[in-house]
């Protein structure tokens, strides 16, 4: 297995030609929070380096994406019964379009969830996005209803908080959802049968396939799609499960045991193994290497960490190191390798967000807006730290140099335009 | 949302999934290589092409000396085309005389029927080559010098016959046409890699040409090669795969349209083994110390392309490679020996002198793999060893030409060499009557 171990693990999506990089689903390109942009702005303030700064209505913590001189967000308005997308021009941030998706009942969800938490994904020819009530739908560009797949009815204990993902003609959404009753424990508390990651064809939004985990927990798991030597595999995880599946198929490859439920972080990849967290209960991050087959708990988990664990947001994977932040605020750097712990310091939190990295810097961006940047690498060391003085609990997105940022009443367009930075507000 | 609207949004939930459920089947399939709707081993490696039978049951291991021989039909020619079965009916060529024939026989070996097809291949390694394709009562089968002939399967009467050399302008090849002709649904695919086509698909009832794809760029490079194609899904897309002589070819099997090419050539240009597909990927191997590949397909909006994932030493010939459980069986020819491949790495994961070259279709946990010298194994897969479970000897083994491909069917295990077809049961004693 020495070979089997080298092989290189690259993520799907990578193969994009990168320039003038769009920022299409969660995390961006790779899905890992990841920019290959330069000029990316380090400072600013609630009155500086920001080119533009539009209020968006209603409510929802889905985070911005980027496609061309698109920006394109969702929120839901009418107490969450109405579930809207919006286009913005990029380089201006006028609104484009707000369209109204579709109806949805304001279901279950927890008080730090919304009606409109699902970013959504663009292939640069449709907007897919996943409303809180289950319902999948795909958008043309400009804003037109092209398809909506109602087959499943969600319900979660937590709210709808996934993110769908776009592989090859798929439009993939793991659904981790727990019992609507009369034992509303049962995929939450207690483990079930019943989550199902379905596959639908992004033209139609005709089911594909269905895969299944076995026994697992509710989640709120980002999948990813990586290419691991010859073989595509599908990575996702959920409430006591990180698996593979075979992404054209829905077939489970692998499966690991980690006990644990509500889990929020995304999937994280980087030298051969997949980086999850367990959620609540035991919480604990495992480094699991690719490449099994069948149940390899006991064969392929490199490492586990228990120390300072994040709940919500996910982890960043810059070689050879693994960054974390938890909600509260603790900062870690662990060798990937081996899970030892490099740094750990604390920042002012809560957090939410995702980190993203971007020409060596990672940016941290607290709930209360605050935007510590720090120098990736083994020693800490803080560049910036920049406040909007609004709450934010969406990720940044990162597009031609500038960094975009929803707050809980505006969408920011940050830097990038020495004219507009100048000038200190433009409008 | 209360339990009683959640459960109304639930009924009506299972109310669309019905709906959708019945046009996933026909447009909504995962991908995957797609069957031929024929019972049986209808065609070439198998319903799916992939040499892999889905029939349990089978003897684990063999009595010593092998399984209980059946019968063996003789008076079969000169060749190395693998029967088909299905329908009650065996299908197989030889070479007799200066023909090529066409037999149909009983599951008994009773010769039901036998028909002419073009002249036999007196060309280097004399014989028949390709196998026959089965599809809604008619036989197809095109000779080594690209005659392709429809037969009504009940007589043997023939219904159509073209030359696909001539109509696509394509050339002979130093070893003889070889493909065998894919049916997909009314239409017949073959690989004449003429000025006209590198790939072709004709009216099944007809033999007109229904739709022809462009030819590869380089006029080397697009010559058909001696293997076949195969048929399968891909991000929503119908698309089949076969090799070139000097490259390996995806082409849309709807339209025509041809995707993407992969330049690898072998040595002597014998690009012989059927091209694999697994898990999202192509694998393929060329004899001569030319190595395997790995080319994995992107489906995009313009088509689907190739993107190489891995090389890997193995040079098999013309005796095909079965994938299980993420590993590639085969083997090599000037680098011999049996070889497992890792499909996510290309590793070898162990190369096995204990049987010469051959060929190798799976079925319930064992590998079958036929060695060129007449050495019929039964292999246990798995990435330790090569593991011989049971052995006995088919010929001889003077000659190193046993080259037909092992067909399994009804707990059956056939093998041909030349003239014979030889009828093995292979049913496990204890196994459940039904399949």
């Amino acid at each position: 297995m020495k070979h089997g171990l080298m092989a290189l693990v690259m993520v799907a999506a990578a193969a994009a030609p990168l320039c003038g990089e769009d920022w299409p689903r969660f995390r961006g390109p790779t899905g890992q929070g990841i920019s290959h942009e330069t000029g990316v702005p380090t400072e600013w303030s609630a009155t500086s380096n920001i080119a533009w700064k539009t209020p968006i209505p209603g409510e929802g913590w889905s985070s911005p994406v980027v496609s061309g001189d698109r920006v394109f967000l969702t929120t839901a308005t009418d107490g969450g019964r109405s579930y809207r997308a919006l286009c913005l021009d990029r380089a201006g941030g006028a609104v484009r379009w707000d369209k109204e998706v579709l109806r949805q009942e304001p279901g279950n969800k927890v008080d730090p969830n919304s009606y409109a938490t699902a970013t959504p994904v663009t292939d640069g020819e449709r907007l897919y996005v996943l409303a809180a009530d289950g319902t999948l739908a795909a958008l043309s560009m400009d804003g037109e209803v092209l398809w909506t797949h109602r087959e499943f009815p969600y319900y979660s204990q937590h709210g709808l908080a996934v993110s769908p993902i776009v592989w090859n003609d798929l439009v993939i959404v793991p659904f981790d959802w727990s019992s609507p009753g009369p034992d509303k424990q049962v995929g939450w508390e207690k483990p079930w049968e019943k989550a199902v990651i379905v596959a639908c064809d992004k033209g139609t939004g005709k089911v594909r396939w269905r895969g299944k985990r076995g026994l697992s927990q509710i989640a709120h798991v980002t999948p990813q799609v990586v290419t691991d030597g010859g073989l595509n595999v599908l990575l996702t995880a959920a409430g006591g499960v990180i698996q593979g599946f075979d992404p054209a198929t829905g077939e489970q490859i692998w499966t690991v045991s980690t006990p644990g439920e509500g889990v929020v972080p995304s999937i994280v990849v980087g030298g051969g193994m997949v980086f999850q967290t367990s959620g609540f209960k035991q919480s604990t991050i495992r480094a699991v290497r690719l490449g099994g087959k069948g149940d390899v708990t006991a064969t392929h988990v490199a490492w586990e960490q228990k120390k300072d664990v994040p709940m919500i947001p996910s982890m960043l994977y810059v070689e050879p190191h693994l960054f974390t932040i938890t909600e509260g605020g603790a900062a870690v750097c662990l060798k990937a390798a081996t899970g030892e712990i490099v740094w750990l310091h604390r920042l002012r939190g809560p957090f939410s967000a995702s980190p993203v990295w971007a020409e060596g810097r990672i940016y941290f961006l607290s709930e209360r807006g605050e935007t510590t940047v720090i120098q990736a690498g083994p020693e800490f060391k803080v560049l910036a730290t920049s406040a909007l003085g609004e709450k934010c609990c969406a990720s940044p997105a990162v597009s031609g140099g500038r960094i975009f940022i929803r707050s809980d009443k505006h969408l920011y367009g940050i830097g990038g335009a020495a004219a507009a930075a100048k000038e200190g507000k433009p409008e | 949302m209360t339990t009683r609207t959640f459960l109304a949004c639930a009924a009506a939930g299972v109310a669309v999934l019905a709906i959708c459920g019945a046009a996933a089947a026909e447009a909504g399939a995962p991908d995957g290589l797609i069957a031929s709707p024929e019972a049986g081993w209808p065609q070439w490696r198998g319903p799916r092409r992939d040499a892999v039978s889905d029939e349990t049951g089978l003897l684990e291991a063999w009595p010593e000396g092998g399984p209980r021989l059946l019968w063996t039909a003789s008076g079969l020619g000169r060749g190395w085309s693998s029967p088909i079965i299905t329908g009650g009916r065996i299908y197989i060529t030889g070479d007799v005389g200066g023909d090529l024939r066409l037999f149909a026989l009983d599951l008994d070996g009773k010769k039901k029927w036998e028909a002419a097809s073009g002249k036999a291949w007196d060309g280097p390694s004399p014989g028949a080559r390709a196998s026959c394709a089965y599809s809604a009562g008619r036989v197809y089968h095109m000779n080594a010098h690209g005659r392709i002939a429809c037969f009504d399967a009940a007589d043997g009467r023939e219904v159509w016959a073209v030359d696909v050399l001539d109509r696509f302008a394509g050339r002979p090849i130093t070893w003889g046409i070889s493909e065998c002709v894919l049916v997909d649904g009314p239409r017949v695919i073959v690989t004449p890699g003429g000025d006209k086509a590198f790939m072709a698909a004709l009216d099944s009832r007809t033999g007109a040409t229904v739709w022809a794809s462009k030819p590869l760029d380089d006029p080397k490079t697009q010559r058909t090669g001696y293997a076949s194609p195969i048929l399968l899904r891909l991000g929503g897309r119908r698309v089949l795969v076969n090799l070139a002589l000097r490259g390996l070819a995806c082409v849309d099997a709807d339209k025509g349209v041809l995707y993407d090419v992969y330049p690898k050539r072998s040595k002597y240009d014998a690009s012989c083994a059927t091209p694999v597909f697994y898990r999202g990927g192509i694998f393929y191997s060329l004899p001569s110390a030319s190595g395997s590949v790995l080319l994995r397909l992107a489906a995009g909006a313009d088509g689907v392309r190739f993107e190489k994932a891995w090389e890997s030493p193995m040079d098999n010939l013309s005796g095909g490679v079965v994938p299980h459980d993420g590993f590639f069986y085969g083997s090599g020819e000037d680098r011999p020996g049996w070889v497992c491949i890792d499909a996510r790495t290309g590793e070898q994961k162990y190369v096995s002198k204990d049987l010469e070259q051959g060929a190798v279709v799976y079925g319930d946990g064992r590998l079958y793999c036929l060695g060129e010298k007449g050495h019929m194994t039964l292999v246990r897969p798995g990435p330790q060893k090569f593991d011989i479970v049971s052995r006995f000897n088919l010929t001889d083994g003077k000659q190193a030409d046993v080259w037909a491909h092992p067909v399994i069917l009804d707990r059956r295990l056939y093998l041909r060499y030349h003239d014979n077809l030889y009828c093995y049961d292979i049913r496990r004693p204890d196994a459940a009557a039904a399949k």
